[in-house]
């Protein structure tokens, strides 16, 4: 686990720390948890280090497979567009905590203050619709078809909305005038 | 020349099997690379030079885990064939395991999307 190294990080880390915190007073656990900055090859270990760890919980396999699917899709979120400190660092964060009825999984990454904006109304649009209409923003992106240079293609939040069928709670952090710390947090339900 | 096709399975990409002879693709195992781009271009290339030698397809698949990213660039690979061979010599088959919805419903919505039809069957558990 990475070392914060400056304030961006310090300011970050206490988010980290605090969802820590909260949730190991409601009877629920740590079952994952990163701080620092991802690899390509640590999102794959993540995923299938926390898959391995549901299983032996005795998660049944399609709550597992979502599970699955919401961290890849979270993670890669992060590696493709997660914002930089003035090191370059592109520090993020993640926490799963487990308790007997759900999971909650919180993605933590800088964002630029520019366009928060722009990923309020998103998320605010998937919040606000029914899985009906999220599955029809699905098909509708999945049929515009565009992935960009760096290989996102823009169903992300949509993805982990439709496997998680809870809204999406988020939050932005103020750092500085530039860049914010930005979270979002899923519930996952174990039955 | 079209050459056969060989991919070998990645912790976070699929097996990859085009058999010239028999016209076929094949894909086997998870499909979540970071870059979907980097690896299904030399795919969509291949079915490409494929097109220009033979009349007719034969794409199956099994994914187990299937990232969105890779649910897009495998349609534009389904596209990209369906533009290339005439309709009625295509023959599509989307495979998921018994009891996986979230994959049974990719292959539906892919049916609804494209012209070909697609046979969705149910397979065993491995």
């Amino acid at each position: 686990m990475g070392k914060p190294t400056n304030k961006v990080a310090e300011i970050c880390n206490l988010k980290f720390q605090d969802f820590k915190k909260i949730h190991s007073i409601d009877e629920s656990d740590i079952f994952v948890s990163y701080f620092g900055e991802l690899s390509q090859e640590m999102v794959n270990d993540i995923s299938i280090e926390t898959e391995e760890k549901m299983i032996n919980s005795g998660d049944k396999k399609v709550v597992v497979k979502k599970a699955f699917n919401i961290l890849v899709e979270g993670l890669q979120n992060i590696r493709l567009h997660g914002g930089r400190d003035s090191n370059n660092v592109q520090t993020s964060c993640l926490v799963i905590v487990q308790n007997k009825q759900n999971y909650k999984i919180l993605f933590g990454n800088l964002i630029s203050n520019k366009i928060i904006k722009l990923i309020t109304s998103k998320i605010d649009l998937i919040n606000s619709s029914n899985l009906d209409q999220i599955k029809e923003m699905y098909v509708t992106t999945l049929t515009n078809g565009i992935i960009s240079k760096k290989g996102g293609a823009g169903l992300g939040f949509i993805t982990m909305a439709m496997k998680s069928k809870n809204n999406l709670d988020f939050n932005f952090e103020a750092i500085d005038s530039e860049i914010s710390c930005f979270s979002v947090e899923l519930t996952l339900n174990r039955a | 020349m079209t050459e056969n096709l060989t991919i070998k399975e990645g912790k976070n990409t699929p097996k990859v099997t085009g058999n010239k002879n028999l016209s076929e693709l094949i894909f086997k195992g998870n499909s979540y690379p970071e870059n979907v781009l980097q690896f299904y271009t030399p795919i969509l290339n291949w079915v490409e030079s494929l097109s220009s030698e033979k009349t007719e397809i034969k794409v199956e698949c099994q994914f187990y885990y299937i990232a969105s990213s890779s649910v897009i660039a495998f349609l534009k690979l389904l596209q990209k064939i369906e533009s290339s061979f005439n309709k009625e010599n295509i023959s599509f088959t989307w495979k998921y395991e018994e009891g996986d919805d979230d994959i049974k419903k990719i292959g539906q919505d892919y049916s609804t999307i494209l012209d070909t039809p697609i046979k969705i069957i149910e397979v065993e558990e491995s």
